[in-house]
Formats: C-alpha cells, structure tokens, sequence
C-alpha cells in the first residue's frame, strides 16, 4: 500500500489548517435601533429602563425616575452592582426586554460594552442559578443629556 | 573463497539497505485523519472576521456568532470598510454631524449588494462595527449615524468572546 501521497497530503493540509483556525472567538452584539426612516421621539427614552453612563459614575432610571445611582469604585464603574440592580428591575417588570443606554460622549467604547454585558445577561454565578439569566438583551444607545436637564425628575 | 565469502557480506548489506524501512504509520494517519477533519469543520463553522494587527476588541459574553455582513472598522489611524481605508481618524473626530467619505463608501458597498425579493428600500442590510476599545463613543456614535443614514437597518458591534470563569473572577473581585 502506498500511502505516501496521502502523507504528503497530510503534512501541508494540518499546519495550513492549524494556522488559519480561529482561536479566538469573535462574537457579536445586536443593537436595536430605530428603523432609519421614523421619526425621532423625544418621549420615547422617558417611557423604557435607561441607564445613564457619566463620567462620575452610572445612574439607573425608569419612567418614575431615578432607581438608583451607582458610584464608582476603585476600579471603575461598578458592572457587578449594575447587574445586581438590573437583576432587581427584572423581578419587577419581567416582561421588559429593552433598554436605552445614554452615553457622554467621552465614554470609551470598552466602557459601553461592558455596560451592555451588565444590562444584557446576568451570569449563572451572579444570579446563582443553575443557567444564565435573560435581563434586557435590546438595547439602543443614545446621548446622554446635560447634567443640569438631569437633575429635575419628573 | 574468501572473496566470494565476502561478495556474499556485500550482498546481504546491500540488500539490508535497499530494504524499505517499515514504520508503523497506521496511528499516525489515524491522528492526522482525525485532526484535518476536525480543523475542517471547525473552519467552516466560524464566520472569519479580518483580524486587524492594530485593533483591540473588547471583551463581551455574547455568544452570538459573526455574520457575512459589511464590515466597519475604526481602528485609532484610519476607518475601514470591507478592509478599505475610507478616511483617517482624526478627521472623523474633528467633523461634525455625519462623514461623508464613509456615508458614499457605505453606498457604494450597498450597490454591490443583490437584494433579494422586493426588499424595503429603506433598508440595505446589516453592518458589524469593529472598533478599538479605546476609542470614544462621540466617534462610535457619528459612525453608527453615519451607517443609519446610509440606510443600514441593523448595527452590531464586533466583540471577542470571552470565558465566563475569568469575568467570575474579575467581576467579583474589590
């Protein structure tokens, strides 16, 4: 049995394989925006769950107002106590799935997807259960408004 | 005789030597069967997003995977569609309102698009945004705008998966 051809065969194929697999997962992360074409409503951030991310910290507002500001800690925005809230939030409106992120504008975009990841999924060991949990997978992104507009709520 | 004896010693040398050696090769296929099989499927099943040299990803739970779609990469020095270089930068974060040089670049890739059926016309398809992590969101914003004016309907962000063990002990940590 000659079988040197399929070694040779062999031999090229695994370490041009080996090299243009893909290691590292890529993955992505839907937005749910507005179609194009309708009309931008001023109404619409103050009816659904939105989380306001400044600079000085994270607040977590409703169409009732502010839930709760979350403060920074020592190593940046406090993620775990975001999903936490979220988590509470869920409990409350389990019918929800969407949130409006609104953002400074100096916000890194490392930032603004990590807030994304709290406010998605709260992971088995946060939640403790046996599964990952569901939170509020759509999320749209918008300007966070100037911090004195802020202060009055409604 | 002694020369005969020794034509004899040659001869069985030289025929030792012509011997094909005989490896044991049938394990050794069976691995390398196994193994192209395996990187086969493997590399079929993932959706290849280019990997940029000077582009870091952050880091996300989603496990959703990569689709074909048209790709925008904002990288510190240039903004890229489809690996083409549209414009630099710094110019799109010195501009106000939406860029131009990306906006008809995104027009010309919607061109090339076939649509299928009677597709809405205010709809051209989806687009991945890869961008640096560093980067900030004024910049992320005036693309993502300039994708939804471009009549792009769906926005999503490329992000590298990432184990939940490690945000276990990263999220949990004081």
């Amino acid at each position: 049995m000659n079988i040197t051809a399929f070694m040779n065969l062999m031999v090229i194929l695994v370490p041009f394989l080996l090299i243009t697999a893909v290691f590292s997962r890529l993955a992505v992360l839907e937005l749910d925006l507005p179609s194009p074409n309708s009309e931008p409503s001023e109404e619409e951030p103050k009816q659904r769950l939105t989380i306001t991310v400044r600079e000085s910290g994270i607040t977590v507002s409703d169409r009732d107002g502010v839930i709760k500001p979350i403060e920074k800690v020592a190593g940046g925005y406090n993620y775990a106590a975001l999903t936490e809230l979220m988590v509470m939030v869920k409990d409350k409106i389990p019918q929800e799935t969407s949130a409006t992120l609104l953002l400074e504008p100096q916000i890194d975009y490392d930032t603004v997807i990590q807030v994304m990841d709290a406010v998605r999924v709260a992971t088995k060991e946060q939640t403790g259960d046996s599964r990952d949990r569901e939170l509020f997978p759509a999320i749209a992104l918008g300007d966070a408004p100037a911090k004195s507009a802020q202060e009055p709520t409604p | 005789m002694k020369q005969t004896r020794r034509a004899h010693r040659m001869e069985i040398r030289a025929l030792k030597k012509n011997r094909v050696a005989s490896m044991n090769l049938v394990s050794l296929m069976d691995i390398f069967t196994i193994l192209v099989f395996f990187l086969l499927a493997q590399s079929a099943a993932v959706e290849v997003l280019p990997n940029a040299e000077n582009l870091d990803l952050p880091e996300s739970l989603a496990t959703e995977r990569a689709r074909e779609t048209v790709l925008v990469m904002i990288t510190a020095k240039d903004i890229l569609v489809n690996g083409q270089a549209v414009m630099p930068t710094a110019d799109a974060t010195d501009s106000s309102g939406d860029l131009t040089a990306l906006r008809q670049a995104l027009e010309a890739q919607a061109e090339r698009v076939v649509k299928v059926g009677d597709a809405d016309e205010s709809d051209r398809g989806e687009i991945t945004i890869m961008a640096d992590k560093g980067l900030p969101y004024s910049l992320i914003k005036k693309v993502m705008l300039t994708c939804t004016q471009a009549q792009y309907g769906l926005l999503s962000f490329a992000v590298m998966q990432r184990d939940q063990n490690t945000v276990q002990l990263g999220g949990s940590s004081e």
